[in-house]
């Protein structure tokens, strides 16, 4: 008897070591501009090539300007040149690239799943801690180091431990208002942010059966924050139909042959996992972080949490220096706490549905004034879909601007970014201290929620201010 | 140039605090940079910029060899710069309650020890560290030991595989092609049996 994660981990050990860790085979590797010129150049310098470039694929989106004019404008000179920098390893080593100027260009692991690249029962890795998302394909996808990066480029394998599983049951539906953001917040308040190091999460449940292949990349992304490489969902007819029209080459070719492999792609007992964890989706609420871990969240139609509710003196003053840095006041109300940006972005909370859900909150008002709002959309083809649908022309009617796909204001580095003291309702991944700018204050949010607070200057929760 | 790590002994710094994330530890603007060698100058930059008392230790003119940090340390994105900025600045070795996975990993393919410790002997050394904040730590790899100049001997956790990481002095592309065959034997059943496996489109 075995996991989902098992099954998937033995088809690709190539070998084991004396030490115990496995070789782990590496199916598909994904490569961005800002974790690879490193692992290049190293290669390069040991007279070292690239083992199997069907495998690989390079985008430009960490760094990537999200403005009109960012194919002949790149301000930033280090951005250009480490963006130049993955044009000539491309060019060099015959590794496909997305580049700027094309149309499937976006953030990697939108882009990923959305081009068909991502199956069950593969093994994906990407340089970025996110790659985590891609596991709601039924994947075993984890993100590495450079160093990784490199090992990954030059013998398509990885050297890994195998980790314990732990399942995550979740019963139950998410109510109205209510997503797979919200879940993933909730997931995380529960196991905390160290909750799944060592462990590979595997989502099951009814409620998880219920999400679309969109809303398990947001909960599959997540994963990362509670501690877990891997996330990943067992594979179903959702997932089928997502994938028979986006595969590609070979994997279109032979596509019924390999529906039928997955058949096998489930846990076959719960008492498989070395932990499990059971959870109800319909007691979830729409949710924000407050604090500087993602682990530090509260219904919005709550209150930041009080140190003196805590009898840990560690955690008391954990709660107290989060609170100073965010600019709030212990027992706080949620909806007290006005913003001055509201970004709808990243790796996420940046897909057609998390469009759609924002411009449904959003259509015919206007955000509150004083509230900056930025719209990047995942991938150049979700906004051209988007445009397509009339769903930017919401946006830009809110007072939202309508930028270019890419990683933007979740990371900071690529001249989008809060300044110092700005409070940002964001659908991002992570509110670490200085994480979207040097100062800057984050609260994650679903992309609905991100939109309320928006419309009303202050988070708020989605289900309020409804049509 | 990988090499053999068998002993770290030096000072020690304390970061009291669970979750520093490699935010923290490398800010993402410094991400834009492409070479590996001389991060050492951007470890901590903004909680250094910010004068937080948590990083005072690096005002010293002498680096730690050591790190003792909490629970969850090097929690967050998967950045390598991370560990080459604390291997630049001089750190040889952290201690922790626990650590982010990928961290660990990237500790060990850039030498750097990253070993866990018991919650009661995490608490004895941060008291005795306390007490003596300039005394020696010796940590040894093949008896998974840290010792404090006469006063404590603590037992350590390496993550599974790593000490042998460590101890080896082979480059890690080299360690793997001595399974160059079962590679190859691999690539060939994928190639016949799910052959859509093969090649990302």
């Amino acid at each position: 008897m075995a996991t989902l994660f098992d099954k998937i981990w033995d088809a690709h050990r190539v070998a084991g070591n004396e030490a115990g860790d496995d070789l782990v085979y590496i199916d598909r590797h994904l490569v961005h501009e800002v974790s690879s010129p490193q692992a290049f150049s190293a290669l390069a310098e040991a007279g070292r090539g690239i083992r199997s470039n069907a495998r690989h694929i390079a985008v430009q989106d960490h760094n990537v300007p999200t403005t009109a004019d960012r194919l002949v404008n790149v301000p930033n000179p280090e951005s250009a040149a480490q963006i130049e920098a993955l044009r000539q390893n491309a060019a060099r080593t015959g590794m496909r690239l997305l580049d700027l100027d094309d149309p499937r260009q976006g953030i990697v692991h939108v882009v990923a799943p959305e081009q068909g690249w991502v199956l069950p029962g593969s093994t994906v890795a990407c340089g970025d801690s996110h790659t985590a998302t891609l596991g709601a394909l039924g994947a075993l996808a984890c993100g590495v180091g450079t160093s990784e990066v490199e090992h990954l480029m030059s013998t398509q394998s990885l050297w890994m431990r195998k980790p314990r599983t732990l399942g995550i049951e979740i019963a139950g539906l998410l109510g109205h208002g209510v997503y797979a953001k919200d879940l993933a917040l909730a997931v995380i308040h529960r196991i905390g942010t160290g909750g799944g190091v060592g462990h590979a999460i595997e989502y099951t449940g009814t409620a998880v059966r219920a999400l679309s292949i969109e809303a398990r990349l947001t909960l599959c992304n997540m994963t990362i924050e509670a501690g877990s490489r891997f996330g990943l969902v067992a594979p179903d007819e959702t997932t089928i139909a997502y994938l028979r029209d986006r595969v590609k080459g070979a994997a279109r070719d032979h596509f019924d042959e390999a529906v039928r492999s997955w058949a096998a792609l489930f846990t076959d007992d719960p008492r498989d996992y070395r932990r499990r964890v059971e959870m109800d989706a319909s007691t979830v609420v729409p949710t924000a972080t407050w604090g500087t871990t993602p682990a530090d969240s509260a219904a919005l139609t709550g209150r930041v949490a009080d140190g003196a509710n805590t009898h840990d003196t560690a955690e008391r003053d954990r709660i107290a220096a989060a609170m100073a840095y965010m600019g709030l006041e212990p027992g706080q109300p949620m909806s007290s706490v006005a913003i001055d940006i509201a970004f709808i972005g990243s790796c996420t909370n940046s897909r057609m549905e998390d469009l759609r859900a924002a411009a449904g909150v959003l259509r015919g008002r206007r955000i509150a004034s004083g509230v900056r709002g930025l719209v990047v959309p995942g991938s150049t083809q979700v906004k051209r879909q988007a445009e397509a649908e009339g769903l930017a022309q919401v946006f830009v009617d809110a007072g939202f601007e309508w930028r270019e796909s890419g990683c933007s204001m979740c990371i900071g580095m690529n001249g989008d970014s809060v300044g110092p003291g700005q409070r940002c309702a964001s659908t991002s991944n992570r509110n670490f201290e200085n994480r979207q700018g040097q100062g800057g204050r984050t609260h994650l949010l679903s992309p609905a929620s991100v939109a309320a607070s928006a419309l009303r200057g202050r988070l708020s929760d989605p289900r309020e201010v409804a049509a | 140039m990988k090499r053999s790590v068998t002993t770290v002994s030096g000072t020690a710094a304390v970061l009291q605090r669970d979750d520093i994330d490699t935010d923290a530890l490398f800010p993402a603007p410094f991400l834009r940079l492409t070479q590996r060698s001389g991060m050492g100058r951007y470890l901590f930059a903004d909680w250094r910029a910010a004068g937080r008392p948590e990083v005072d230790f690096m005002r010293s003119a002498e680096a730690p060899k050591f790190i003792v940090g909490a629970g969850n340390f090097g929690c967050g994105s998967s950045r390598e710069q991370a560990v080459w900025a604390l291997a630049d600045y001089g750190v040889q070795a952290v201690l922790a309650l626990s650590f982010g996975d990928i961290f660990r990993n990237n500790c060990v393919k850039n030498d750097v020890v990253a070993a866990t410790l018991a919650p009661d002997d995490h608490a004895a050394l941060i008291t005795a560290l306390a007490r003596s904040p300039g005394a020696e730590l010796r940590l040894d790899v093949p008896s998974r030991t840290v010792q404090l100049q006469g006063d404590l001997d603590l037992p350590v956790v390496l993550a599974d595989g790593h000490a042998e990481t460590l101890l080896s002095a082979e480059d890690h592309i080299a360690r793997t092609q001595h399974f160059a065959d079962a590679l190859h034997a691999y690539e060939r059943r994928v190639q016949a049996a799910q052959p859509w496996l093969a090649s990302i489109d």
